[in-house]
């Protein structure tokens, strides 16, 4: 695990407060602008910040990740391009850990071993193939370790207890896991919150971030109190979307209140 | 059979191709359909209970037809169409269809969810649904719907909800995301049910061994006539159709199998020739061929026949074309169009714009082979529906 990642979650720890990790779209309105943005999360409270990568086809993303994904597209980007903003921001800010989350074939399509490597040099720190399950994803998991990063497997309400288990005991040393929802939306949050627990006893000392569509503090409280942090995306991407001006300043306030709520 | 030699390693993987790339949420429900489809094929009474229905009701063995004016007037080879067209609502889907509905009740599921371009897919679903009590769900992209008039009043007559899909252009791709975002929102009702070979395992293995009884059939009916084929073509979309004509004739040496993808309109650059011109990754849950850029973005195929507008290919095409087993080539929509006219006019015949490509292929190698060799064309489905692009006039009424 990066020292950047496992001092964060330390820190966390000793202090009893959740973990809150907060995402944009790269690209999303435009490329140049992802440090400013990320750096605005930080300011408002994000331990973590994570970035996703854009795709054409976002199948397992709601709506709100699908139209930002569509609207980043419309000046398509390299991944190397998209990792030089990153090295851009990462210049300013060495202590806050990246997450990146991408769908496989876009780490493919320049050589798995080459995106790694070239993700640990621009500064990522954990990463989260959202169409790679864990029976198909040793190539990546090795790759991504070789490298020095995280790979941030994922739990579904779906996935049942022996490989929910087989995923944590996996994840408990150099790892955090992702319990995400299904397919984009959230279809019954008290059930999912139930599994989310059951889970994360499974194996207590593995760190579980989860996002189920958090999209008001009061939301982000119930989640992280279900295990060791929230992930909030969409409700963030939702700020960009045609609202104009001010746009870093709307983030960092949106994150302030979910600090708030995480801190109380 | 064949398959099983043909294929490495675990099931669902072709060589490297195949497997399931998909949310983590979805591996426990595929699973559970891959242990549903496992029990099934091995069960004698469902096999049975199967092969009745395609017996009674899809209208099992279809011909074999030769095509004797055409091969009078092209001189060279003879030519035989393998007649899918004559299923049970006019394409090779009603097979899938069938086998699609019976693992559903098998599941206890009450409702089949499935995407379609052409409509073909949604018109068998909806029979085979309504003939097990089962509601169907399709989802089609709001172009499709827009030029598959005549198939979308079919499925409304046959009472399937149609879902339509903002997507500005022909294809699966998003209709077949959101197809399966509705299966997963509620599963313990929910069947889904594709007939796209670019979807994780165990689909493409599932629908290749549905779709081998058409291979293994004609393969009975040529034995008969003592015919060895020269040539063996078949249209190639996602490539289920195909797979199932090819794979029981993998390992004959004697014969070249030909799949034909869409060369589209080759002046403006737009086509959906995934194995010509596409390069390997991960699509819809598979690992194959795709036409992407490279970055690893998808690229939008083009088509005129709905079913061959894909981005993707099934790996098992994959496989066989890594393998050199199978030849792939392209035909263009003017081309296709050419073919779906001259069979009318010489046969009688009116045949989907999908298998008009594998036709026009057909019709080229013709006077270039000798009188005692044999050409089989695939006719995956019936073409009134291409009327409105086949007719002479029908770009004028278009416009």
């Amino acid at each position: 695990m990066t020292e950047r990642m496992l001092k964060r979650i330390a820190r966390a720890r000793s202090a009893s407060a959740p973990l809150l990790t907060c995402g944009v779209v790269a690209g999303d309105p435009y490329l140049e602008i992802l440090p400013e943005l990320l750096e605005a999360l930080v300011e408002g409270g994000a331990d973590v910040v994570e970035i996703i990568n854009p795709t054409s086809d976002a199948a397992y993303h709601g709506t709100v990740i699908q139209r930002s994904c569509h609207r980043a597209l419309r000046e398509p980007f390299a991944l190397h391009e998209l990792l030089g903003e990153v090295s851009r921001w990462r210049a300013e800010d060495e202590e806050t850990p990246l997450l990146l989350s991408s769908y496989y074939n876009q780490l493919l399509a320049p050589g798995l071993e080459r995106s790694c490597a070239a993700m640990a040099d621009a500064g990522v720190d954990a990463v989260s193939i959202v169409d790679l399950p864990w029976r198909e994803a040793s190539r990546a998991r090795t790759h991504l370790q070789d490298a020095g990063m995280v790979p941030m497997p994922a739990l579904a309400p779906t996935t049942p207890d022996d490989r929910a288990e087989e995923i944590m005991l996996a994840s408990q040393e150099a790892g955090v896991v992702w319990a995400g929802h299904v397919g984009g939306e959230v279809n019954d949050r008290a059930q999912a919150l139930e599994r989310l627990i059951e889970q994360c006893a499974l194996v207590p000392s593995t760190p579980v971030l989860a996002s189920l569509h958090v999209s008001t503090p009061a939301e982000a409280r119930a989640v992280a109190m279900a295990c060791h942090g929230v992930l909030v995306t969409s409700s963030i991407v939702w700020l960009v979307e045609g609202k104009g001006a001010d746009l870093e300043q709307r983030l960092t306030s949106f994150v302030e209140g979910l600090r708030e709520a995480l801190d109380a | 059979m064949s398959q099983q030699q043909t294929r490495s390693r675990a099931p669902g993987r072709w060589g490297r191709f195949g497997g399931r790339y998909t949310a983590e949420a979805l591996w426990e429900p595929l699973e559970e359909i891959a242990r549903y489809f496992d029990e099934a094929i091995a069960d004698e009474s469902f096999v049975a209970h199967f092969h009745r229905l395609l017996d009674r009701r899809v209208g099992r063995p279809t011909p074999l037809s030769q095509m004797v004016r055409l091969g009078e007037q092209l001189g060279g080879a003879n030519l035989w169409l393998k007649r899918e067209d004559l299923c049970q609502g006019g394409s090779f889907c009603a097979n899938l269809a069938i086998f699609h509905a019976l693992l559903a009740a098998r599941m206890d599921r009450t409702r089949l969810v499935g995407e379609t371009s052409s409509g073909d897919f949604g018109v068998a679903l909806g029979s085979a649904g309504a003939s097990l009590g089962l509601e169907v769900h399709i989802f089609m992209s709001r172009e499709d719907i827009q030029n598959e008039p005549s198939r979308v009043a079919q499925m409304r007559h046959l009472g399937v909800v149609l879902h339509a899909v903002d997507a500005n252009a022909r294809g699966r791709r998003l209709s077949g995301a959101e197809a399966m975002r509705f299966w997963i929102a509620d599963l313990r009702h929910n069947h889904y049910a594709t007939s796209m070979l670019t979807r994780p395992d165990p689909y493409p293995r599932m629908i290749g061994h549905v779709l081998d009884l058409i291979g293994a059939e004609l393969r009975v009916q040529l034995r008969r006539l003592e015919i060895l084929p020269d040539y063996i073509i078949a249209p190639v979309g996602t490539g289920g159709f195909a797979a199932g004509l090819f794979d029981a004739f993998v390992e004959d040496e004697h014969t070249q199998l030909v799949g034909v993808q869409a060369g589209g309109e080759p002046q403006a650059g737009r086509h959906a020739a995934s194995l010509l011109s596409g390069g390997v990754g991960v699509f819809q849950g598979t690992f194959s061929n795709v036409l992407q850029d490279a970055n690893g973005q998808l690229l939008k195929p083009y088509s005129i026949a709905g079913g061959l507008c894909s981005a993707g290919v099934g790996p098992q095409h994959a496989w066989w074309a890594t393998q050199g087993r199978v030849i792939y080539t392209t035909i263009n929509d003017r081309e296709a169009i050419e073919a779906a006219r001259e069979i009318a006019r010489t046969e009688g015949l009116t045949i989907s714009l999908e298998s008009a490509h594998a036709l026009s292929y057909a019709l080229k190698l013709m006077p270039k082979l000798r009188p005692e060799q044999h050409i089989l064309v695939g006719i995956s489905g019936e073409g009134s529906r291409d009327l409105d692009r086949i007719l002479p006039d029908a770009e004028e009424r278009r416009s």
